[in-house]
């Protein structure tokens, strides 16, 4: 009983290393279930099975190929919305503060920007852009808590410049993970010979 | 690698390399991938002599693992520090 147990476990350990595995690892996983059949003892098989499950898992984590791609996709999809509320924002402003309205108006071509920038796998130009953004927000306030003259609506400027720090501090350690992600991946492959 | 360098023209499969050198799959097939990335190891599905089973993935030095292999230093087992997972035949 306890022996089937073991062997249903370790069939269904080895089903989940197939469907875990990274593209170019897929006939590994194959052999690895094909193995298992060969296998009569279950404290063996389960024990196969587990180190198998670690193996792929460390490949697939390896390769991380499903979080950058999943993450770039979000992250550029967070700065183009983003871009797309500044810019209806813009249009509801500009009236009543115009100077305010092309501040984040900038600001907003600047998301887009970024957002086409991860589409197309530059993450070191986000990231260089999310520093000079967040450098210029933090300015920003630091001018305003000193002698510089007021400016008009500063409580607006205030909220826009404290909102920059949060989300392009956010910008900033996507990109950054994305690209340190990316480089990794590339030293990974050609340490091992591969395509970088 | 001594394992698959000992009978060069032998396929071998996972499991009987598991049983031979006491590694775990844990441990062998991360070094099993390595080496095929490498180009030094050349697997392929191998039929079984028994009908009705499925094929199995055979593994084998390719000549440059084997060149690889002669190259490396000879393991000395009572100075040397053992691999982890590896177990010493004395």
């Amino acid at each position: 009983m306890i022996g089937d147990m073991r062997h249903t476990t370790a069939t269904m350990l080895l089903r989940h290393c197939q469907a875990l595995a990274p593209k170019g690892k897929a006939q590994w996983a194959e052999a690895m279930a094909r193995e298992r059949d060969e296998i009569t003892d279950p404290g063996e098989a389960l024990a196969f099975a587990v180190g198998c499950l670690v193996t792929i898992s460390l490949e697939r984590a390896r390769t991380i190929d499903f979080l950058l791609g999943e993450v770039r996709w979000v992250v550029s999809g967070a700065t183009g919305l983003l871009a797309m509320f500044a810019l209806v924002a813009v249009l509801r402003m500009l009236p009543a503060y115009p100077q305010a309205a092309m501040v984040l108006g900038t600001i907003g071509l600047v998301f887009g920007w970024c957002s086409r920038l991860l589409a197309n796998c530059k993450e070191w130009r986000v990231v260089t852009i999310a520093i000079v953004m967040f450098a210029l927000s933090g300015l920003s306030i630091v001018a305003m808590n000193t002698s510089f003259p007021e400016p008009p609506h500063e409580a607006l400027y205030r909220a826009l410049a404290f909102e920059g720090l949060v989300l392009w501090s956010a910008v900033l350690g996507a990109s950054l993970a994305i690209a340190t992600g990316r480089l990794y991946k590339r030293q990974a492959n050609k340490s091992l010979g591969g395509e970088s | 690698m001594q394992a698959l360098a000992d009978a060069p023209s032998r396929w071998r499969h996972g499991y009987d390399l598991i049983k031979e050198t006491g590694l775990k799959s844990g441990t062998l097939y991360p070094i099993l991938m390595r080496l095929s990335d490498r180009g030094l190891l050349e697997a392929q599905w191998l039929e079984p002599e028994q009908l009705g089973k499925p094929a199995r993935h055979a593994y084998r030095l390719t000549a440059k693992g084997l060149e690889f292999y002669r190259e490396l230093p000879t393991l000395n087992t009572e100075t040397d520090p053992i691999p982890y997972g590896a177990q010493v035949q004395t």
